[in-house]
């Protein structure tokens, strides 16, 4: 009996620590998702300043301020590309993101650092956004269900998603302006 | 002996022992019960962001800060890499490091060559970017430094590169001229060390830590978990002999 239990105790342990460390990585290289993204061509990356107003826009959807003064994007006609990182709970997730005409298009986890919550990686949780764009309060038009035991990855992908229609938005308008 | 007796006797005794498990519980339980109610609000106060600095802890948990840093010279900031942390001076900018392979100063902004990456920051830590090789930044990047004009260079496996002034286009240049000037090693003074070497070890234990390692008795090492898993025990005598006493008196 003792013997089993070990046995059981030994496969369980094995099993979750294997998940664990096959669960934090890189699922797919930054340049890997952009290429994948224009097909394969280069579009040239800009950037967006943060200015003071943007700046406080972005602090109120992350919940603190931006962690860098410009964030790059690559564009092509109404398609852009963005490629950013927020914390989940102790490292930062880099979280690959598509707009297409002010709606995401597309959202990939990128690398994932984090020791739980990496379930946001999986397509159920992702195929959520597709569509999504920002109403007034710069929240998402829809509600993103949670994933039990994933509740600060799922927030930080969430508000990454906020971020960046916002971003995509002040493009548009520098375009435009 | 009658029946009755008997078992009046039995529950008298089970009282005894309920009490004596209960004060030897009584640790336990205040432990248990006041690291459960703080680690259940971690994020509300701020548990993982509270770092303790004690030395006997530090010691107890035999943190050490590396005996090697790596310096380099960035106009006139000292920029010191110490484990997986980047300094500015003395203030801490970057965190997860492995490799710094340089900095220099360029248009008020400091330019520091990280695990392949070049991370661009103001000198007074504030980031403007990291770049890596989505965008652009040459594959096996070995150097940095400025030329003449004041301009970025980099030295990669596969040769130099030039930056334009935003960082944004990199484009290979056949040759340097003789004004380069390439980031190389410094070294810092020892009190500089010192402070850095107190500042990166009061940087890693948070009060997190602490309180998940006394409610799981990790932090009395490798028989601290037994030890709770004694208290588990004891918990459940405690539940067992309660109801057992309550149910025996009940009329």
């Amino acid at each position: 009996m003792r013997k089993l239990t070990s046995m059981i105790l030994f496969v369980v342990v094995f099993a979750v620590s294997g998940v664990n460390a096959a669960a934090r990585g890189v699922y797919q290289a930054p340049e890997d998702f952009l290429s994948e993204t224009f097909g394969g061509t280069d579009p040239e990356s800009h950037v967006v300043w943060m200015t003071p107003d943007l700046k406080a826009r972005v602090a109120a959807v992350l919940g603190h301020p931006p962690n860098a003064m410009r964030i790059r994007y690559w564009r092509m006609g109404q398609r852009t590309a963005w490629v950013v990182e927020e914390i989940g709970k102790e490292k930062p997730i880099t979280t690959g993101i598509v707009v297409n005409d002010n709606q995401i298009e597309r959202i990939k986890i990128l690398i994932f650092r984090e020791s739980r919550g990496w379930e946001v990686r999986h397509d159920f949780f992702t195929d959520q956004f597709h569509g999504a764009t920002l109403n007034g309060r710069s929240e998402l038009d829809r509600n993103i269900d949670g994933i039990s035991g994933a509740t600060m990855s799922v927030s930080a992908v969430t508000r990454l998603a906020r971020m960046v229609l916002l971003l995509d938005q002040q493009v548009d308008a520098d375009v435009q302006g | 002996m009658s029946r009755a007796k008997g078992a009046r006797s039995r529950s008298a005794s089970l009282a005894i022992w309920h009490r004596r498990l209960g004060l030897s519980a009584a640790l336990f339980v205040l432990v248990l019960a006041t690291t459960g109610l703080a680690l259940n609000h971690t994020a509300e106060l701020g548990l993982d962001r509270r770092y303790l600095e004690a030395e006997w802890l530090l010691a107890w948990y035999g943190i050490q800060a590396p005996a090697e840093a790596s310096v380099f010279v960035a106009g006139s900031l000292l920029v010191t890499q110490m484990g997986d942390r980047v300094y500015f001076g003395t203030r801490p900018v970057e965190e997860g490091v492995g490799t710094v392979g340089g900095a220099v100063y360029i248009d008020d902004l400091v330019v520091t060559a990280v695990d392949g990456d070049l991370l661009i920051l103001t000198a007074s830590g504030e980031r403007v970017e990291r770049l890596g090789r989505k965008d652009g930044v040459p594959a096996g990047l070995a150097g940095v430094g400025t030329d003449s004009e004041g301009g970025l260079l980099l030295s990669t496996d596969a040769g130099l590169y030039r930056a334009d002034a935003e960082f944004l286009r990199w484009s290979e240049v056949d040759a340097v001229d003789a004004n380069v000037v390439w980031s190389t090693p410094a070294t810092a003074d020892a009190a500089t060390l010192a402070e850095l070497r107190a500042d990166y070890r009061g940087r890693i234990l948070s009060l997190e830590r602490v309180l998940l390692d006394l409610h799981s008795g990790r932090i009395l090492g490798r028989f601290g978990p037994l030890l709770m898993d004694f208290a588990a025990i004891l918990l459940t005598l405690l539940a067992v002999t309660g109801v057992w006493v309550w149910s025996s008196r009940r009329p």
